[in-house]
């Protein structure tokens, strides 16, 4: 493209490495709540430019990919101190990821109006869905830079989702949210969700006072996305490792057998991508390995910076610089065997409340349920490691959620308060 | 009448570029068919530094800019938001094609008004990150010298000017400028087996954050707390006496009342069913304003997105729940006066209902009358935020809190959260403070986040649950 050619040719005429990350997307959504409705057509274009000039590193971005950022990213450049970490990379080979390109959604009207028709169905009784969303469209994604690197990668997405309660003439139920996602249309099953929202919505339909609070727990796979992955995320980068901000150290015995693996690279993931943020191929990292931290993730920088392998995690938007991220992480470990008197954990709050450096963390289980029924809310407590040492195994549901791709998870040691 | 004829007769003399081609876009919506239409414009200029004991970046630089047009047609609104530099006819085309369904959205209309806002700032705002980044190495400098057993330590300091431009087929024709801007430092300490890990942040709308702050200030809180915690001790969960401090209490108001108090989720929520009733004790009153008199207070929204002057929001007066927040649809749905509380993070991005500043109002004790009162509980200082469901369960973490027996303030605790459910914790309030501080922060909705401000007194709990 001609202006990612000049942008790198003006930093380059500087004496300047350059690298431009250049996005261009088109999409459209459907939302729906009781008093408002709307659809929206999304379109933006935008670029990030990254230079480094004699080890220090500068970056600007805009909506325009003009010459200005040029000049805005040497004058960042010039803020930063030299370090030799600061790097671009040199190119490698990157596969595309099959199916991750449906043409349909280039108009995804249809298939949008579809899910939420079919959302909506599942109004009546006691089940209030609260809101409904369907999305849908298209996005390129280029990596240029003057070390060579020259990638783009055309790829769809889609999804649908929905908000609902248990809404009694005296009582209302906590709010529940599912959704599922995909690269292709056809992979949105909006009656798999809507039935697991439907269920729960009738689970918590009457909920009583955990009394007993001396219990393991049970996490679904959601409540293992919205728990376990930005807290597991954190500790594993390379960056947290080497700034003293994890609360793991590469070597570390963290679990019962507990295997994790980042897969960037999962088909039909609406995340999965072919390459990293800088341009370079995506693989799998066996992040904990039969229960030991191996392998922190890593971009160009920090595998730089800190001596390691670069994992090829980068992530980012056009609007930063490349920051270090998990993309699925797919867990697997022993089998669960019997839940007991487990209490199953569907949904928490609070989760960015956590201190992520330390690992610790004070939820609210809001939809939460034992064999007699719904429970009110209550606070489960602990920290990182106590999550992945109390880990005694999975259930055989596995299914992927978000960002994780798991079984529920048994767990004992984490504190409840009622 | 259109756009064009009503600012013509407004006698405003010529239209920018921007504005001709909005109401060309505007005009062309209403000859589709639309019986509303706006247009906003959003340009937001930002700057992100961040000093660290391993590195130092510019980690954002650059400008986002876009429009959004939105149009409303049967019933349904149609948006068409987009990067490029200007609209015209063919948006309208696109946000009416967006509007496909058939719906029941209603919008208060309002009067034609033309008003050019500018928040002006006390210190100017950065220009040369250089500059910022000379600061923060000192600043960064300043804490290891004096905590030695910080590890890892990040300052930030990031600004952003916002340009925004909204007209609508009713005649508004606004724009407003105004910025934000922030520092922060997070830090983490180890000695021996214990880590500790603490934040402190001041954020303004007054200009340079660098300047408009004492920096030794947010030094001074940030090793308050990664000490506390360094020697704080878990808690044994269970029921107890609770005062939370203005922080807390601020964002207590916010998590757990104002989202709640919010027309999309109080139509679904507990609070929609409460108007009227009391709900606490009569000292207790919750507001959400537009402006408040306070550098922290950046939540300042003196016209929402769309196009309605904020007016202050009385969730509880006297204990009662008198108000909900809204936006236009909402308003014009439920029958209310809209509120000046539609807003959207930027061009991206569709209008929802959000607060602005939300607060405790002061009552008449003294913290130490507060203390007093408490026999077995906890001091909460400060939050690490908090989320909250329209059952009315919300949650939040304890960054800084201590254990107070028999009215004295004793050990710190580490790890901590506080849950429980809103409209039992209202009621639940036994006493209010005269304190009153406003504290800054960012709130997601709607996977949109946009800045508020909260605040408060000293407020004491009688029971709330502690883990």
């Amino acid at each position: 493209m001609e202006a990612i050619s000049r942008l790198l040719g003006e930093a380059s005429a500087s004496g300047a490495q350059a690298e431009v990350i250049y996005v261009r997307s088109r999409s459209v959504e459907l939302s729906w709540e009781k008093m408002k409705q709307y659809g929206m057509t999304y379109v933006e274009e935008g670029c990030g430019l990254r230079v480094v000039k004699d080890g220090r590193v500068g970056f600007a971005y805009s909506n325009r990919c003009s010459g200005d950022l040029v000049k805005m990213a040497l004058s960042a450049a010039k803020a930063s101190e030299p370090d030799s970490a600061n790097s671009l990379p040199a190119p490698e080979p990157v596969q595309p990821i099959e199916g991750s390109y449906d043409s349909s959604l280039e108009e995804p009207w249809e298939a949008l109006r579809g899910f939420m028709e079919a959302v909506l169905s599942y109004r009546g009784g006691h089940l209030n869905i609260i809101s409904a969303r369907a999305w849908g469209g298209t996005a390129l994604v280029s990596v240029a830079s003057t070390e060579g690197v020259d990638v783009s990668s055309s790829a769809s997405f889609v999804g649908a989702a929905a908000t609902g309660n248990y809404m009694g003439e005296s009582y209302v139920g906590p709010e529940i949210y599912e959704y599922g996602d995909s690269r292709a249309a056809r992979g949105v099953k909006v009656d798999d969700f809507m039935r697991e929202l439907s269920r729960k919505a009738e689970l918590t339909g009457k909920r009583e006072q955990l009394k007993r609070t001396d219990r393991p727990v049970a996490l679904t796979p959601k409540a293992i996305n919205e728990l376990l992955f930005p807290l597991l995320n954190h500790a594993v980068s390379l960056e947290s490792v080497y700034r003293s901000r994890s609360p793991l150290k590469p070597g570390d015995f963290v679990g019962n057998r507990v295997t994790v693996i980042d897969n960037p690279r999962l088909p039909e993931g609406a995340w999965s991508r072919p390459f990293d943020g800088e341009g370079l191929p995506t693989r799998e990292v066996a992040v904990i390995d039969a229960g030991t931290f191996r392998t922190p993730l890593s971009n160009t920088f920090w595998a730089n910076k800190a001596g390691g392998v670069n994992t090829h995690s980068s992530w980012r938007t056009f609007m930063t610089l490349p920051a270090i991220s998990a993309t699925y992480l797919v867990i697997d470990a022993q089998g669960a065997g019997d839940l007991g008197d487990a209490v199953f954990v569907d949904q928490v709050q609070g989760v960015h409340t956590s201190n992520f450096d330390t690992g610790e963390f004070a939820v609210n289980a809001a939809i939460a349920w034992d064999g007699d029924g719904g429970l009110r809310e209550f606070v489960l407590s602990g920290d990182l490691k106590q999550l992945l040492g109390g880990l005694v195994g999975l259930v055989p549901d596995r299914r992927r959620y978000g960002r994780v791709v798991s079984g529920t998870a048994l767990v004992q040691g984490l504190r409840i308060s009622s | 009448m259109s756009l064009e004829n009503i600012i013509n007769a407004l006698n405003l003399g010529p239209l920018s570029l921007l504005r001709r081609r909005a109401v060309e876009s505007i005009d062309e919506a209403m000859r589709l068919g639309a019986s509303f239409a706006d247009l906003r414009y959003f340009r937001a200029r930002t700057m992100a530094v961040s000093s660290t004991e391993s590195r130092e970046v510019v980690n954002n630089y650059g400008v986002s800019e876009g429009h959004a047009l939105r149009v409303l047609v049967n019933g349904s609104w149609g948006y068409y938001t987009t990067s490029e530099s200007s609209v015209g006819a063919g948006a309208a085309r696109e946000a009416f094609k967006s509007a496909s369904g058939q719906g029941n959205v209603r919008v208060y209309e309002l009067r034609p008004l033309r008003d050019k806002v500018e928040v002006k700032v006390r210190r100017p705002l950065a220009e040369d990150p250089a500059e910022v980044m000379r600061e923060l190495r000192r600043i960064r400098e300043q804490v290891r010298a004096q905590e030695p057993r910080v590890k890892s330590i990040t300052v930030n300091y990031s600004q952003v000017e916002y340009d925004k431009g909204y007209w609508s087929s009713d005649g508004r024709d606004l724009e407003l400028r105004y910025s934000i801007s922030r520092v922060s430092l997070t830090a983490v300490a180890r000695e021996g087996d214990v880590v500790a890990s603490a934040y402190a942040s001041k954020s303004t709308y007054l200009g340079y954050a660098l300047e408009v702050f004492d920096v030794n200030e947010l030094i001074d809180l940030l090793l308050r707390r990664l000490r506390s915690q360094l020697k704080g001790v878990t808690v044994r969960p269970g029921q107890y006496q609770v005062v939370l401090s203005p922080d807390v209490s601020g964002v207590f108001v916010h998590e757990a009342l104002g989202h709640l108090a919010e027309a999309d989720i109080a139509v679904d929520g507990i609070l929609g069913k409460l108007r009227g009733r009391r709900v606490a004790a009569d000292f207790v009153n919750v507001s959400d304003s537009p402006q408040l008199d306070d550098p922290m207070a950046i939540g300042i929204t003196p016209y929402d997105d769309e196009g309605v002057r904020g007016r202050e929001v009385k969730i509880i007066e006297g204990g009662v729940m008198r108000e909900l927040m809204n936006d236009r649809s909402y308003a014009a749905s439920l029958g209310e006066e809209p509120t000046g509380n539609g807003r959207a993070e930027d061009f991206r991005s569709s209008v929802v209902v959000r607060m602005r500043n939300t607060y405790f109002k002061p009552g008449d004790m003294s913290l130490e009358e507060l203390l007093e009162g408490v026999k077995d509980g906890f001091l909460m200082e400060s939050v690490m935020g908090g989320q909250t469901s329209n059952d009315g369960t919300f949650q939040f973490g304890i960054q800084e809190g201590y254990r107070v027996v028999n009215g004295e303030v004793r050990e710190p605790i580490r790890g901590a959260g506080i849950a429980g459910y809103t409209i039992e914790t209202i009621g639940n309030i036994d006493g209010v403070s005269r304190d009153f501080k406003v504290w800054p922060g960012v709130c997601g909705k709607a996977g949109q986040s946009v800045f508020v401000g909260t605040g408060g007194p000293y407020v004491r709990v009688s029971k709330m649950k502690v883990g």
